[in-house]
C-alpha cells in the first residue's frame, strides 16, 4: 500500500453564492522515501491538497490516508498531534520568527517533539554553521530558506511538504535548496513532496502529478530520477 | 461619494473593533472627568437650592433676654435684610429624657420652612410635627401621642403627632446639635404652635438677606458677602444690645418700686414709732434683703447677651461642603490618568492600523493622491471616535454620576436636586479627547506617510531584533526555559507595546489603589486620633473646681469605668508669621506623668516621646504646618479673655484632627500670672454602649457635677460617616478603573496578535497545541501584567497622598493608609482581567486562518 493515498478528495469553498471548487475528486498515491513533484499552473489546487495532507486543513469530502490512517476525520486536536509529529512544512515565503535567532528558530521546533534532532547539527548540514546566531533579518532569502528547511528537518518528520521552495529564491539558490530537499530524501530516506511551476524539476521525481483547473490531469513515474545537478533551466 | 472616502468607511466597518475601544476608553476618559467635575457642583447645588427653596436663613440670632419687634426691626435696618422672630426651646421628652429641639410653629412665618415628609402640618394647638428622623430612628409614627416631661413647661405635656419633615437647618440626617440639658445631644426637632411654647419673648431671630440668594451658599462669594452682613448687623445689635438692656432695667426697677416704696414706708413708720427693736422690723429688714436680692437676680437677667450664627454653623453645613470639595480634589487627578492613557491607546491603534494600510497608503500615493487627502482618512476616523466618545460620555458623566452620588447621599441628607450640563467641563473633556485621538493620529501619520510610494509598497522591514540586555547575564540567561526566553525577547521587541501595557494595568491598579486608599485614609484619621494619641474613651467637663469628686464618684459607679486623669483646659487663639488659628484646645495636665497615659505626645518627626517642659509648649502638626512654625519658634497666645502670652515652642507632636496646645501648669501660671483651673477630666472606659454612654453622660449632668461628658467614640463616628460619604464616588472608581484596565490589556493584545499573527500562524503549523500558541504570546502579558500590578503599588500611593494632600481641611490630617484589601482587590481584578483576556485570545487564536496568514509575503 503506498504511504499516501488521496482517494476522491473534494475541497469546495463557498464564496456567498457561488461554489469554488479548489479541488475536484482528486485521487493519486505517493511513496515513502519517494520525492513527489506536484505541478500545475497557478489556482489549479496545488497548494489546497499540499494544506490538506499536511494537517492545515480537511478536505470536503473523500479520503486522505497516510501511512494507513485517513486524516480526513481528523479532530484539530488530531491534526495538530499529525502536525506535531508527522509533518516538515517548507513554504515560498519562509516564515521564520523574527525575533529568534536562526538556532532559536529551529529550536523552537525541536522543543515541542522528542525524537527531535539536534539544532546545531542540522544547521551545519544545510551549510549554516556558522550563522547560528543570526537573525533572520541579518540572512539573505536562500539562507533563510535554509533555515527554513532545517527547522522542518528538525523535528524529523515522516513526511516533507514544500510548497514552492524555490518561488522567490534566484537560479543558484534556488538550486543549493532543492538539492538539499533532494538528499533529504535520498539519504535519509524522507517523504518528500514539493509544488512546483517549473516544469523542469520533473526529471528529478519518482512520480509527477500534474494538477490543472481543480483535477488530477496525470500521474507520470520516473524510473530514473535526475541528481539536481543535471537539470538546468 | 469619493473612493477614499469610501474606503475609510470599510476601513471603520472592517475594525470595528478597535473603533470601538477608541470610543469605549474616551468614554470613560470623559465620563470620569465630566461626572466627577459634576459632581462636586452638583451637589452643593443640589444643597444650595434645597435651602433656598425652603427660604433657609442666611444669619440667626440668640438673645439672653428674648426679642421683640422692635429686634426685627433693628436687624432690617442692614440693607437687604427680612427678620422674623421665632421661638425656640430645648425640651425632654417624657420617658427616655431625650433632648429635643423645639421650635414654635406659625403659618406665617417664612424663614425656615419644613420640607414635608408626610401628614401636615400643625392646625390645632395639640398638634405636634416631627423631624423625620424622629419616624426612621425613633420609631415615631402619625396619629400616635408625644409626652415631653414635666419640666418641659409646655402648655400640655401630650400632643398628637400629625407630621413629619425635614428642615434646611437640619441638613446632616445624623446630626442634631448639642444642648445643656438631658444627655447634652439633641436626638431630633419638633415644631409645636408657637403658643405652646409657654415663652414670653420670641428667643430666636432669623435673618435673612434677599441680595444673597443669588449667591451659591457655598460659593467664596456668599460666605465673604455672609460676613459682610454680620458685621453690619453686629454694629447695630451692638446698641440695640444696650437699649434692650436698658429697657428690661428699667421694667425690672419699675416693678420693684411699688413693694420697695411699701417697705421703705412701713420702715419709716416703725421708726418713727420707735419700734426698730421688734419683731415686725426684724421682718421688714428681712424682706428688705430678700426683696434686694431679687432684684440683682432679675436686673441680672437683663443682661442682654447675644449668640450669633450663619449657616456654616448649622450642624453638618460645613461638613457637606467639605467633602464636595473633597470630591473636586479627585476629579483633578484622576480623569488626567485616563486621558494619558486614552492618548497612548489611541496612538499606538493608529500606529497599527497605518502600518496594516501601508502598501494601501502607497498605492493611493502612487495614484497620485496628497499626503493631505489620505491622512484626512486616519484623521477623521480617530477624530470621529473621539467625538462618539465624548459626546456619550459627557452625557452618562453629566447625568448619571452625580444622579447616583446624590441619590446615595439622600440617605445623609434632605435634597431636592435638578442636573445641569456642565458645558465648561465638557468642553475641556472634548478638546483632550480630540488632542488624544487626532492629535496621536496626526504623529504617526506624519510620521508614515513621509515615505515615498515605493517604500511604502514593499513589505516593511521587520523590527530588527536586538539581543536584549538579559542575554548580556549569560548565567541567568541560560536557566531560563526556551519559552521564557522567547517571550522575554519577544517583550523588549515591542517596546512601546510594553510600556503602554505597563501603564494600562498600573494606571488600573493605582487607581483603584487610590480609591481604597481615600477612604481607608479618612478614616484612619479618625481611627488614628482616637487609638494611637488619645488613649481615652470620655472628656467629662465639670461644673467648677470643686465638683470634681462628685464627678469621679459617679464615674466610679458605673461598670465601664477604669480611669481617670484631671486637667485643665481652655480656648486660645495662636498667632505666628502673620497667621492665626482660633479655637486651639490649650491642654494643662495637673499630673503630666499621668497624662502620658492618656495622650502620646510623640515627636512628629522622630516619634519619640516628649516631655512637657517649663517654659514651652507643645504644638500639634497641623497647626505648626499652618501657621508654618518649628520647634523654637516663638507662638502668640491669645485666651478667650483676651490675656497674651508669646511662648517658646518646645515640640512638635503627631496629631490627626483638630489643634491642641500642649503645657504644664508651671508654664501657664508664668505667662498668664494664674493658675489654671482643673476643669476637664479624660476618663478610659471599657467598651461601652451607646446605651451606656447616654445614661452616664446624663447621670454626670443631672448630678450637677458636670456641664458635658462627650465621647470619643462619637467623634470617632462623625469621622468614619464623614469616610462613608465617599463610598459611592470610590466605588464609581474602582469600577471603572477596571474597565479601563480591562479595555486596555484587551486592545493591546488583539494589537499584539494581528501584529504577529504570522508569527503565531506559523508556530500552528509546526504544531504546537492550542494552549501552547495561546501561552506562546500571553505569557508576556502575565509578566506585564505582574511589573504593573507592582508599578501600580507605588503611583497608587503617590496619588493617594496627592489627593489626601488636596482634600486636607485645616483641621484634619489625612495619614496615607491603604488597607490590605485595597491591596488584594486591585491585584485580583487585575489578575481576573488577564485570565480574561488570556481566555478570549485563546478563543480566538483556535479559530486564526493560518493558511491565510502565511499565503501572502508581507
Ligand atoms: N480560503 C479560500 N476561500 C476561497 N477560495 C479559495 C480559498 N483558498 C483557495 N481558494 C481558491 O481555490 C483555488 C485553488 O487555490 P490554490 O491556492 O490551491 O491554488 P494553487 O494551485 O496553489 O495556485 P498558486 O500556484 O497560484 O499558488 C483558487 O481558485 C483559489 O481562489
Ligand atoms: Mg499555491
Amino acid at each position: 500500500m503506498a504511504y499516501i493515498e488521496v482517494k476522491h478528495e473534494y475541497k469546495r469553498y463557498q464564496m456567498g453564492e457561488t461554489e469554488i471548487i479548489a479541488n475536484n475528486d482528486l485521487s493519486f498515491t505517493a511513496e515513502k522515501g519517494q520525492l513527489t513533484v506536484i505541478l500545475g499552473p497557478s489556482g489549479a489546487g496545488k497548494s489546497t491538497v499540499l494544506n490538506i495532507l499536511g494537517g492545515m486543513d480537511s478536505p470536503s469530502e473523500g479520503e486522505v490516508i497516510i501511512d494507513g490512517v485517513d486524516i480526513a476525520k481528523f479532530s484539530q486536536r488530531q491534526l495538530t498531534e499529525f502536525r506535531r509529529h508527522d509533518i516538515g512544512f517548507v513554504f515560498q515565503f519562509y516564515n521564520l520568527i523574527p525575533n529568534l535567532t536562526t538556532k532559536e528558530n529551529v529550536e523552537l521546533a525541536a522543543s515541542i517533539v522528542e525524537d527531535a534532532l539536534d539544532a546545531t547539527t542540522v544547521l551545519e548540514q544545510v551549510g549554516l554553521g556558522h550563522r547560528l546566531n543570526n537573525f533572520p533579518s541579518q540572512l539573505s532569502g536562500g539562507e533563510q530558506q535554509r533555515v527554513a528547511l532545517a527547522r522542518a528537518l528538525a523535528k524529523n518528520p515522516k513526511l516533507l511538504l514544500c510548497d514552492e521552495p524555490t518561488g522567490a529564491l534566484d537560479y543558484e539558490t534556488g538550486k543549493q535548496v532543492l538539492k538539499l530537499l533532494e538528499s533529504a530524501c535520498r539519504e535519509n530516506q524522507k517523504t518528500v513532496l514539493i509544488i512546483t511551476h517549473n516544469a523542469a524539476l520533473a526529471k528529478m521525481a519518482d512520480r509527477v502529478i500534474r494538477i490543472n483547473d481543480a483535477q488530477v490531469r496525470a500521474i507520470e513515474d520516473n524510473p530514473t530520477p535526475l541528481s539536481i545537478d543535471a537539470i538546468e533551466w | 461619494m469619493k473612493p477614499l472616502t469610501k474606503n475609510m468607511w470599510r476601513n471603520i466597518a472592517q475594525s470595528k473593533g478597535r473603533f470601538i475601544a477608541i470610543i469605549l476608553i474616551i468614554l470613560l476618559g470623559t465620563l470620569i472627568f465630566v461626572g466627577v467635575k459634576a459632581t462636586g457642583p452638583a451637589l452643593n447645588t443640589a444643597l444650595d437650592q434645597t435651602v433656598k427653596k425652603a427660604k433657609l436663613s442666611d444669619v440667626q440670632l440668640l438673645s439672653t433676654t428674648g426679642f421683640t419687634k422692635e429686634d426685627s426691626q433693628v436687624a432690617e435696618s442692614v440693607t437687604g435684610a427680612t427678620a422674623e422672630t421665632a421661638k425656640f426651646k430645648y425640651a425632654l421628652t417624657a420617658k427616655s429624657k431625650t433632648v429635643v429641639a423645639l421650635y414654635g410653629y406659625d403659618a406665617t412665618q417664612q424663614q425656615n420652612q419644613l420640607i414635608l415628609r408626610s401628614g401636615h402640618l400643625p392646625k390645632h394647638a395639640n398638634e405636634i410635627v416631627l423631624d423625620q428622623q424622629a419616624k426612621q430612628k425613633y420609631h415615631y409614627r402619625l396619629g400616635q401621642t408625644f409626652k415631653f416631661a414635666k419640666d418641659a413647661a409646655l402648655k400640655q405635656n401630650r400632643y398628637k403627632i400629625v407630621g413629619f419633615a425635614d428642615s434646611p437647618q437640619y441638613i446632616d440626617n445624623e446630626s442634631r446639635g448639642s444642648a445643656n440639658i438631658g444627655d447634652g445631644t439633641v436626638r431630633f426637632f419638633a415644631y409645636l404652635p408657637e403658643k405652646q411654647l409657654n415663652l414670653p419673648t420670641a428667643t430666636l431671630l432669623n435673618i435673612r438677606f434677599s441680595n444673597l440668594q443669588t449667591k451659591n451658599t457655598y460659593s467664596k462669594a456668599y460666605l465673604s458677602a455672609v460676613n459682610r452682613k454680620v458685621k453690619a448687623l453686629k454694629k447695630v445689635f451692638k446698641v440695640r444690645q444696650k437699649q434692650r438692656t436698658t429697657a428690661l432695667q428699667n421694667t425690672v426697677t419699675q416693678q420693684f418700686t411699688p413693694q420697695q416704696m411699701q417697705l421703705t414706708a412701713a420702715k419709716a413708720q416703725l421708726t418713727a414709732n420707735q419700734q426698730t427693736n421688734s419683731t415686725a422690723y426684724q421682718t421688714l429688714l428681712a424682706q428688705e434683703t430678700q426683696l434686694n436680692a431679687a432684684k440683682k437676680q432679675a436686673l441680672a437677667a437683663t443682661k442682654t447677651h447675644y449668640t450669633w450664627q450663619t449657616r456654616s454653623e448649622l450642624p453638618g453645613f460645613e461638613a457637606y461642603g467639605e467633602s464636595s470639595d473633597r470630591i473636586a480634589a479627585i476629579a483633578n487627578v484622576f480623569p488626567v490618568f485616563f486621558f494619558l492613557i486614552a492618548a497612548l491607546i489611541t496612538f499606538t491603534t493608529i500606529t497599527r492600523m497605518v502600518e496594516e494600510n501601508r502598501s494601501q497608503i502607497g498605492t493611493f500615493k502612487a495614484l497620485g493622491y496628497g499626503k493631505g487627502a489620505i491622512a484626512k482618512n486616519y484623521l477623521v476616523y480617530a477624530g470621529l471616535a473621539g467625538i462618539i466618545g465624548t459626546i456619550l460620555g459627557s452625557i452618562i458623566g453629566n447625568e448619571a454620576l452625580p444622579r447616583i452620588v446624590l441619590a446615595l447621599y439622600k440617605a445623609y441628607i434632605p435634597l431636592s436636586h435638578n442636573i445641569t450640563l456642565q458645558w465648561g467641563i465638557i468642553s475641556i473633556a472634548a478638546v483632550f479627547a480630540l488632542l488624544a485621538t487626532v492629535g496621536a493620529a496626526l504623529i504617526v501619520v506624519n510620521k508614515e506617510l513621509t515615505a515615498g510610494p515605493a517604500a511604502l509598497m514593499r513589505p516593511r522591514s521587520p523590527k530588527s531584533a536586538k539581543r536584549i540586555l538579559l542575554e548580556r547575564i549569560t548565567p541567568l540567561w541560560r536557566r531560563l526555559s526556551f519559552n521564557r526566553k522567547v517571550s522575554y525577547r519577544n517583550l523588549f521587541r515591542f517596546k512601546s507595546r510594553l510600556f503602554m501595557t505597563i501603564i494600562g494595568i498600573a494606571g488600573g491598579t493605582a487607581l483603584i489603589l487610590t480609591g481604597f486608599g481615600i477612604q481607608n485614609s479618612i478614616a484612619a484619621s479618625g481611627t488614628r486620633q482616637y487609638h494611637e494619641i488619645f488613649n481615652y474613651q470620655a472628656v467629662v467637663r465639670l461644673k467648677n473646681t470643686q465638683s470634681d469628686t462628685k464627678a469621679i464618684n459617679i464615674l466610679k459607679q458605673a461598670e465601664t469605668y477604669q480611669h481617670q486623669t484631671q486637667l485643665a483646659t481652655a480656648i486660645g487663639k495662636i498667632q505666628a508669621n502673620g497667621k492665626h488659628i482660633s479655637d486651639v484646645n490649650l491642654y494643662m495636665p495637673k499630673d503630666t506623668k499621668q497624662f502620658q497615659k492618656y495622650t502620646r505626645l510623640q515627636d512628629v518627626k522622630t516619634g519619640q516621646a516628649l516631655k512637657l517642659k517649663n517654659n514651652g509648649v507643645l504644638l500639634t502638626q497641623k497647626a505648626a504646618t499652618i501657621l508654618g512654625i518649628q520647634v523654637g519658634d516663638p507662638l502668640k497666645l491669645t485666651l478667650t479673655n483676651g490675656q497674651k502670652a508669646t511662648v517658646k515652642i518646645t515640640g512638635i507632636t503627631t496629631n490627626f484632627t483638630g489643634h491642641f496646645i500642649y503645657l504644664n501648669q508651671v508654664t501657664y501660671q508664668k505667662l498668664f500670672q494664674k493658675k489654671p483651673v482643673n476643669n476637664t477630666l479624660l476618663v478610659q472606659l471599657k467598651s461601652q454602649t451607646s446605651q451606656q454612654r447616654d445614661q452616664l453622660a446624663q447621670e454626670l449632668l443631672d448630678s450637677g457635677a458636670a456641664i458635658g461628658t462627650s465621647y470619643t467614640h462619637t467623634q470617632q463616628a462623625t469621622m468614619t460617616k464623614m469616610a462613608a460619604t465617599l463610598d459611592p464616588i470610590v466605588a464609581i472608581f474602582i469600577l471603572l478603573s477596571g474597565i479601563l484596565s480591562f479595555v486596555v490589556l484587551y486592545n493591546l493584545t488583539n494589537i499584539n496578535v494581528s501584529e504577529r499573527i504570522r508569527e503565531l500562524s506559523t508556530i500552528k503549523v509546526l504544531g504546537f497545541y492550542d494552549r501552547e500558541v495561546t501561552l506562546y504570546i500571553v505569557r508576556e502579558n502575565i509578566v506585564l501584567t505582574l511589573v504593573g500590578i507592582l508599578v501600580g503599588y507605588g503611583i497608587g500611593n503617590l496619588l493617594t497622598a496627592y489627593i489626601l494632600h488636596q482634600a486636607a481641611t485645616n483641621l484634619i490630617i489625612f495619614p496615607l493608609t491603604i488597607a490590605p484589601i485595597g491591596y488584594i482587590t486591585a491585584t485580583v481584578l487585575m489578575l481576573v482581567f488577564t485570565a480574561i483576556v488570556m481566555y478570549v485570545t485563546h478563543k480566538k487564536l483556535q479559530h486564526i486562518d493560518m493558511i491565510e496568514a502565511l499565503k501572502s509575503n508581507e
